[in-house]
Formats: structure tokens, C-alpha cells, sequence
């Protein structure tokens, strides 16, 4: 599944990141770590960033090439 | 005396530089965006006036996310942690500030931190603006447990002196910190980032990024295991508000809309809410100078007064309120956090063009001015993406520009209402702005195709909670920009001015040759036989094939120096050559001259909106890339460009 696929929303589990993913350690840095939870809140036009939430403190945004290499799970 | 030195280290936007500026009484930018500080600002504190024997410096760096640096920002802040940083040696505290809102995810870094530097360590809890927001943790048991004093405080609300003493408290004697060696995990490929050299035996360099990722990790774990040991009752989060608003602002459609509406007002304020003040500002300049014409005697000395001293600052002056309100309204604009937003929205237009959103702060504060623009590139990590953006953020319209806009599209741009709302100096206005950064787009895809070749890898941005912006901080920095601009033409427009009158009166001429001409005629005759006259005469030909005259020419070498200098070099050059009475501002006496029409304008503004007329920028250019190579492509290519857009503009419009 990939998180650019996953209407607006939607709530996922962190199952793990891809080893040649760009970001892992400021997003590791920012407290995501894998078996979290991720809420996906609006996506820019195609291609564009994601915008993600985080627990009740991190909000943040990916471009869609690099979230599609966190590896989820839909809950 | 003993001297001490403070290290402020934190999370981006943790308000590190809010600290910075209550402590010091400096002005350091401030504002609701990661990655504002990209330099390491070191400052004493104000107190130090009352301690006159324990001295204490400050020291503000870029924030960071964890030890590990993934940019060029980041790594002058591990670095100074180090000890590697050569402007700052050594220092005998270092005061972590996290946010409290985020603290949950942060409060890992002080674990990290505790691994490199031994003892030394102290926490501030920043944007504790109240009590819900913090009262849910043991703060007496999370600072035993971790064996450092923490302090919970509101910047933005509370008096220095609490930081101040928290911080003095801490200082007793003289012994800089010590650091573990080979904790602090780099990634080779990363080392390239530090702008000075790291001694190998303080860092454990790997290849492989997954080690790192188990570090980080198994610290965050660490962290959160701390966190439900202290947490006493449940927290209410500051999330729901900005995400409600979010919703709205960040959609493909009316966030797009939104931006393109936001964005358009603050050009549309720079030219409607300026004109009442300008022209106060211009009435006031007519009269001084009408009233120094009637009770003055004919000398040299009125006319240096006259011609030169006030036809040239004055000329310059006159701009004051618009750099006013530009800098008033993209401050308020930086504090809302709305900046993270556009970045958001943006990222996939300049995705298209090899770069990405993190180009977006860059580019927006070049509209006020280029060199904190590209400063602020060293955000971006890629290293080819970041210098695709440095070398066209000259082209993005910055303020200096904005005197020269508004005397030529003033004077030449009749002034007419488009649907009730749109007025056409303010269209050629947004016109201009929006030339200047198209192609400054196009240029970066270029040269991301070409000399800095390369794809468009990664964006990643944290979004800020929305804030109520502080009018008075952002009155603050619009005074202080004011006051930059008023000096520079107390100082550096105000010679400028008497060195451009003494070219353009000396040497006079013959007596005999003024013989039989009226008075326009001689001073004519007499600008053109001066110093300056005669340098204009030499360059014109260049500028032939654009329709400009000399006098043109001569405003457009000045403006080499710094735009602005445009404008009160025509001042005074036009001044001189004035004998009518009846014109008493620049815009009047360039309306007289028959060299002037709408089409020259406009090819001179085409010419202003490419060129890279500004020693300062080449100077930042070249210091941040560490040669001449960079500044000289930049300087060439934005020359071509400038006279190949003049020229056109000139042919289609005539």
C-alpha cells in the first residue's frame, strides 16, 4: 500500500522505512518510529507533497516519491 | 573577570533566537518557520552591564533534529557542539530549548546531546504560554531523572531576567565543557557538509545510514519511556485548531487560491497604502527645496545643496514607506507560520523546475532582499539544488528594486482601474514581480539541466502551529529596516550624490561659448561637457541600440554599485539640467525630457528586473561558495539576460 494511494483521512501504521529513503533521520529525529501512527491530512496536486499528522504534535510534509518508501499498514 | 560562553541549541522554531534576542537585546530574525537561523549569532548579554565580573556571550545556532546532519545548517550546529567550530572555540554551557508543544517527540535530543557533551547541560522549556500546557508533567522528576536543571518558560511573555538568572546560576566556574569521544555517530558521505574540520576521534564515522536510524530510534524509545514515567495527568494537544485551518489552506484548490490572493494584496498595500505618505514625503522635499531656492544666492554651494544634496537623497527617501510596509507585511506574514504552508503548496511547481519547496523561503525572502535569501539556501541539502537556487535568487525583484519601479511606472504608466479593483500601476508592478521570478525559474531549470545537473530529490518540511501575529514585532522589524535604509542614504547615497553633482558641474565652461543660448541650452551644454558627461558619452554607444541617452547610461553604471543609486543619480543629473521653475520632483522633470517615453520605461525596468546590479550580493555569493566561479557565472549570465530583455522590450514597444 502506498501512502500516496490512501484517500485523505485515513489512519496508518508506520510498518517501517526503506533503507535508501533521504529523510529517516529527521523523521526519526521528530519522534515517527515504526508501529506509530500516521493520519494523512491533505495531498498537494499529483506528485506534490503529502501533508501527515503525527500524534497530537507532529505535522509535517513529504513529497510523495519519498512517503511511499515508509512502509504502512491501513488501520 | 571570568568569561563564559552559552551554547542555544534546539529543535527548529523552538524559539532558540526569541531567547537569543530577550537576553541580548538584539534584533535577530525572528519568525514561525524552520531553519530561519542559518549562521551562528553570537552575541553578549545585556546584564553584563550590571555582572561586571562574570562576562556571559550568547551563541544562537541553526536547530536541529538530532546529531546527525543531513545539511549544510545542521552540521554548524553539531559542529559548534564539538568544539570544532573556530569562531567559538570553546564554551562552558550549553542550554538545550525544546518546545514545549512538541516535547513528547523532542526531549530524545537532550539524550542525545548527553552521550556527546559531558555534565554542562541544562533545559529550557520554551512556549509554555500556560499552565494546561505544561502542568501535565513532574518537572522535579524528569529533572532528577535526567540529573539536569530545567527551566519552564514563555519567551515571547516572560521578563530576560528569568532566563538570565537560570542561566548565570549555572555558571560558577571556569571549566569549558569535555565531550565523550567517538559517541557521536556521522555518516561518511555527510562529512562534506561541516565547514570546518571535525578531528576523526570525536565522531565514530559509519557508511551506512542504518545505524544511525537504530540510534535514533532506540533513544526516541528511551525518551518516551521518560515521558510516561513523568507524566502525571493527560495533555491537551495545540494541534486541532491549525488543523481545522489546514484543511482549508493546504487544499490543492483553495489554498492555491488563498496564496495567489495573499500575495497580490501585500503588492497591491506596497503601492496603495504608500502613495498618501510618499507624496507627503515628495511635498515635503518640493518645499525645502523651493524655499532654499528663494533665500539662497546663486552659488555653487545652492546648487550642491539643491542639485545635489536634495534632488539626490531626497529622491531616495521618498521610498521609505513602501520598504516599510513590504518588510511590516512579509514579517506578519513569516509569524502567522503560513510560510510552511506556501512552501507546501509550492513544492511541486518547483519539483518541475529541479528544485523543491525549500527553495520557497529562499526565493520569498528575496523579495526583500538577496542576501538573507542566500543565506537562507543552506537549508536545502542537496548540494547542486542548492546553488541552482543561490544563483537565481537575484533575479526574484528585491527591495532595492522597488525605488526604481516606482519613479518609472509612476511617471510612465498612466493610471487607470481594471474591474473596479486592479489598478494599472499596480499590475505592472505585480507584472515585474512576477517576470523576475518566472525566469528565475526557468534559469534554475536550466541550469539544473546543464551545470548543476541533477533530479529534484526530497522535500520534507515540519508545519508550525498557527500563531496570532505580534503587530509589534513586526513594527519592529520594519522600523529597523527604516532605519538600514534612512542611513544608507545619510551615508552612502549622500556622497554618492555630491560625487555624481561635482562630476556633472565641473569642468565648467567658457563663458564665451554661452554666448547667444538661452538658459536650458547652457545647461545643457554644461552636463554634457562635464565629467560625467563626457563618461556617459563613452558608453553610450552600448546603450544605442536599447534608445537610451547618456544620462540613462550614467544611472545605470552608479546603479552597479546598489540599485537605489539609480534613482538619486537621475536626481541630481536632472536636477542640474533643470531650469524651469516649475518642476520641482524627478517625476516632473523626466515627464520634460523627450528621451523619456513609455517605451524606454519600460525596457529600463526589463533591464532592472534581470540585472544583478548589487556588489553586496556578489560579495555574499561569493563567500558562501567559497569562489569566484559561481558570482562571475551569475554576474554574466543575469548582464546577458538584462540587455537581450531591454533590447526586445524596446523593439516590440516601438
Amino acid at each position: 500500500m502506498k501512502l500516496s494511494d490512501i484517500p485523505n483521512g485515513t489512519r496508518v501504521r508506520v510498518v517501517k522505512f526503506v533503507e535508501n529513503m533521504s529523510n529517516v533521520s529527521t523523521l526519526l529525529g521528530l519522534g515517527i518510529i515504526p508501529g506509530d501512527e500516521l493520519t494523512i491530512i491533505n495531498k498537494a496536486l499529483s506528485g506534490g507533497p503529502i501533508l501527515i499528522r503525527h500524534g497530537e504534535s507532529s505535522f509535517f510534509a513529504l513529497r510523495a516519491n519519498e512517503a511511499n518508501l515508509i512502509e504502512i499498514e491501513v488501520l | 573577570m571570568k568569561k563564559f560562553t552559552v551554547l542555544l541549541v534546539g529543535t527548529p522554531n523552538s524559539g532558540k533566537s526569541t531567547i537569543f534576542n530577550l537576553l541580548s537585546g538584539s534584533n535577530r530574525k525572528v519568525s514561525n518557520y524552520a531553519g530561519v537561523t542559518v549562521d551562528t549569532g553570537v552575541s553578549e548579554v545585556k546584564s553584563n552591564k550590571m555582572n561586571p565580573d562574570v562576562n556571559v556571550s550568547i551563541v544562537d545556532l541553526p536547530g536541529i533534529y538530532n546529531l546527525s546532519p543531513v545539511s549544510i545548517d545542521e552540521a554548524i550546529t553539531t559542529g559548534t557542539i564539538l568544539g570544532e567550530n573556530r569562531q567559538i572555540p570553546q564554551y562552558d554551557l550549553l542550554a538545550l530549548v525544546l518546545d514545549i508543544n512538541k516535547l513528547e517527540n523532542t526531549l530524545f535530543l537532550i539524550l542525545n546531546l548527553q552521550k556527546v557533551v559531558q555534565k554542562k547541560i541544562v533545559l529550557i522549556i520554551n512556549k509554555a504560554d500556560s499552565a494546561k500546557l505544561y502542568d501535565y508533567i513532574d518537572w522535579k522528576l524528569l529533572q532528577s531523572e535526567l540529573n539536569v536543571n530545567i527551566l519552564i518558560t514563555s519567551a515571547v511573555n516572560d521578563s530576560s531576567e528569568k532566563i538570565d538568572n537560570f542561566i548565570r546560576n549555572e555558571l560558577k566556574d571556569l571549566i569549558p565543557v569535555e565531550f565523550t569521544n567517538g559517541n557521536l555517530t556521522i555518516l561518511q558521505k555527510n562529512l562534506e557538509l561541516f565547514p570546518f574540520e571535525i578531528s576523526k576521534n570525536k565522531i565514530n564515522l559509519i557508511a551506512n545510514q542504518s545505524q544511525i536510524y537504530q540510534e535514533i530510534e532506540s533513544l526516541q524509545k528511551e525518551s518516551r519511556a521518560l515521558i510516561k514515567k513523568v507524566t502525571i495527568k493527560n495533555r491537551t494537544g495545540n494541534l486541532s485548531s491549525s488543523l481545522k485551518i489546514d484543511h482549508y489552506l493546504t487544499h490543492p484548490l483553495w489554498g492555491t487560491l488563498f496564496f495567489i490572493l495573499v500575495f497580490y494584496l501585500i503588492f497591491h498595500s506596497i503601492y496603495t497604502f504608500a502613495v498618501p505618505v510618499m507624496d507627503l514625503i515628495d511635498g515635503g522635499v518640493g518645499s525645502v527645496s523651493t524655499f532654499l531656492e528663494g533665500y539662497l544666492p546663486d552659488n555653487a554651494f545652492k546648487s550642491l545643496l539643491l542639485d545635489g544634496v536634495i534632488a539626490g537623497v531626497g529622491g531616495v527617501i521618498v521610498f521609505l514607506p513602501q520598504i516599510m510596509i513590504l518588510f511590516f507585511l512579509l514579517n506578519i506574514l513569516e509569524q502567522t507560520g503560513y510560510l510552511s504552508r506556501a512552501a507546501f503548496l509550492t513544492d511541486k511547481l518547483f519539483s518541475v523546475f529541479g528544485l523543491s519547496g525549500k527553495a520557497f523561503v529562499p526565493y520569498l525572502s528575496g523579495f526583500a532582499c538577496s542576501i538573507p535569501a542566500i543565506m537562507a539556501t543552506r537549508t536545502i541539502a542537496d548540494k547542486k539544488e542548492r546553488l541552482a537556487t543561490l544563483i537565481t535568487i537575484p533575479l526574484i525583484t528585491c527591495s532595492a528594486r522597488l525605488p526604481v519601479y516606482v519613479l518609472l511606472i509612476g511617471t510612465f504608466i498612466p493610471e487607470k482601474t481594471y474591474l473596479g479593483f486592479f489598478n494599472s500601476q499596480a499590475l505592472m508592478f505585480f507584472f515585474l514581480y512576477f517576470l523576475g521570478s518566472v525566469a528565475a525559474l526557468i534559469i534554475a531549470k536550466l541550469f539544473r539541466l546543464s551545470y548543476f545537473k541533477g533530479k529534484s530529490q526530497s522535500f520534507f518540511i515540519e508545519m508550525p502551529f498557527y500563531q496570532v501575529p505580534s503587530l509589534k514585532t513586526a513594527l519592529k522589524q520594519s522600523l529597523s529596516k527604516g532605519k538600514v535604509f534612512l542611513k544608507n542614504a545619510g551615508t552612502i547615497i549622500f556622497t554618492l550624490s555630491l560625487i555624481i553633482w561635482a562630476l556633472s558641474s565641473y569642468p565648467k565652461i567658457d563663458e564665451a561659448e554661452k554666448l547667444n543660448l538661452s538658459p536650458e541650452a547652457v545647461a545643457a551644454l554644461q552636463l554634457e561637457k562635464s565629467m560625467l558627461g563626457r563618461i556617459g558619452k563613452v558608453i553610450e554607444p552600448v546603450l544605442t541600440p536599447l534608445g537610451y541617452d547618456w544620462k540613462m547610461g550614467v544611472g545605470l553604471l552608479v546603479a552597479f554599485g546598489a540599485r537605489e543609486l539609480f534613482v538619486s543619480a537621475l536626481g541630481t543629473i536632472y536636477a542640474l539640467g533643470d531650469v524651469d521653475e516649475n518642476s520641482r520632483t524627478l517625476q516632473e522633470r523626466l515627464l520634460h525630457d523627450p528621451h523619456f517615453n513609455m517605451a524606454t520605461a519600460i525596457s529600463l525596468l526589463i533591464f532592472f528586473v534581470f540585472a544583478c546590479q548589487c556588489m553586496s550580493t556578489l560579495g555574499i555569493v561569493r563567500r558562501e561558495t567559497d569562489s569566484w566561479k559561481i558570482p562571475l557565472l551569475m554576474f554574466t549570465y543575469m548582464t546577458i539576460l538584462a540587455y537581450t530583455g531591454a533590447y526586445l522590450a524596446k523593439v516590440i514597444l516601438t
